[in-house]
């Protein structure tokens, strides 16, 4: 079941970087990332540690694996971080948040909307604490994996 | 106009043109103005200032006698293409690391600028994987997932005919998201799938505004708040869209 769960969610990172225009060499990156995310996700889920932490520990681990592949194939993080965060981010909260309003659900509206609210700060939280990490870090396990040259914060 | 101004003004058609394309195909604001920077630099003007937001670009260059240069450029929010950013971003490396020629780097930058996105079937293809998977992981079942996926082709379709008729990106969003519920709405009322509302999710999820809004944090946390706001706005505004379309249709039919 979980296999298949995130089977899927490789195969949907993987859609929206053809959508994104990503270059095909990138694609399995992509996908390891977005799974990855997901993984975590359902695993901090499990150990119900509520949505908003689950959602803050899959975007550590999605934006640092967009880091260091970054570091490996040298491009720009964007690449592997847009489809990368795909899974997690509350596009479908924005969506339903805005459904409710339209059927005059307004309990339920701002219940959507306090937990899109929750998952995009917990999101934030996480692009600006890894972000802000030296890139030497990354650096290290990016050498570890393969030796390459230098790398700066718009990789 | 000495040679050396001649080459000067070159160059900085060239800062221009690469923030264009950066700012045309969803970078970041920081990346933006990192790149012309990078490229001025690397080519010899040394006091280049630049200012973006996410609909424009302003810099001016100074020479030996004042102002050189000063551009406006305004860029119409378009869509996300990672591979011109990728490429631009290795032309201003390269430009760093060893000398190219400005008119050689011109032609590179103006291939780029028209470089062919993937063909429209695979498009289609994508956003019938793309609706497919994301109805699985949604909670959705099997049944689910195949309505799902011929739904989101079927959205491709519809979204791609939709860019070469240009009509603009809110009516193309209620347009989309419209048709899809009518036809989730068919298909459950047929009896072929199981959860309805995860079939609406799963197949409207290629327009769901989720670049926007990763991009419009991470202005955030780069201090260019105005863009953060318009691409948050922007975000809000399509899921609105996309909430409309899906809200009467399901007020009507229901």
């Amino acid at each position: 079941m979980i296999i298949l769960q995130l089977f899927s969610a490789f195969l949907g990172t993987i859609a929206f970087s053809i959508l994104f225009n990503v270059r095909t060499r990138y694609f399995i990156s992509c996908g390891i990332t977005g799974t990855f995310g997901w993984f975590v996700y359902l695993l901090a889920y499990h150990l119900s540690s509520g949505k908003m932490i689950s959602n803050f520990l899959a975007a550590v681990i999605v934006i640092s694996l967009s880091r260091i592949f970054a570091v490996i194939k040298h491009c720009p993080i964007t690449i592997f971080l847009i489809p990368g965060i795909f899974p997690l981010v509350p596009g479908a909260g924005i969506y339903y948040t805005a459904y409710e309003l339209t059927q005059c659900n307004f309990d339920r509206a701002l219940n959507y909307g306090i937990d899109t609210f929750q998952t995009a700060v917990a999101i934030a939280l996480a692009i600006s604490i890894v972000i802000s990490l030296p890139s030497k870090v990354f650096k290290i396990v990016g050498d570890l994996m393969k030796n390459l040259k230098c790398y700066d914060r718009t990789y | 106009m000495s040679t050396m101004e001649y080459e000067k003004n070159k160059v900085f058609k060239i800062v221009v043109l690469a923030g264009e394309i950066l700012l045309s195909n969803g970078a970041e604001i920081f990346r933006v103005e990192d790149t012309m920077l990078r490229i001025a630099n690397a080519y010899g003007i040394k006091d280049l200032e630049s200012f973006v937001i996410a609909n424009g670009i302003f810099v001016t260059a100074e020479g030996e006698e004042g102002l050189l240069k000063f551009k406006i450029k305004y860029i119409p929010t378009g869509t996300t293409n990672l591979e011109k950013i990728e490429l631009v971003n290795h032309i201003s490396r390269e430009i760093e690391l060893k000398h190219c020629e400005v008119d050689e780097t011109n032609e590179k930058l103006i291939k780029i600028l028209n470089k062919k996105t993937y063909s429209p079937k695979a498009q289609i293809a994508a956003y019938g994987l793309g609706s497919g998977s994301f109805c699985y992981f949604l909670g959705g079942d099997i049944k689910d997932t195949v309505i799902s996926c011929l739904l989101g082709i079927i959205l491709g379709i519809v979204m791609t005919t939709a860019n070469t008729v240009k009509i603009s990106k809110m009516l193309s969003n209620i347009l989309g998201s419209a048709i899809m519920t009518i036809l989730a709405i068919v298909v459950y009322n047929l009896g072929l799938g199981n959860h309805i509302d995860k079939i609406i999710i799963g197949s409207i999820i290629p327009l769901v505004p989720g670049v926007a809004f990763t991009n419009a944090v991470r202005d955030f946390m780069e201090n260019a708040y105005i863009s953060g706001t318009v691409r948050m706005l922007d975000s809000i505004l399509i899921a609105f869209s996309i909430a409309l379309g899906v809200g009467v249709v399901w007020s009507i039919m229901r």
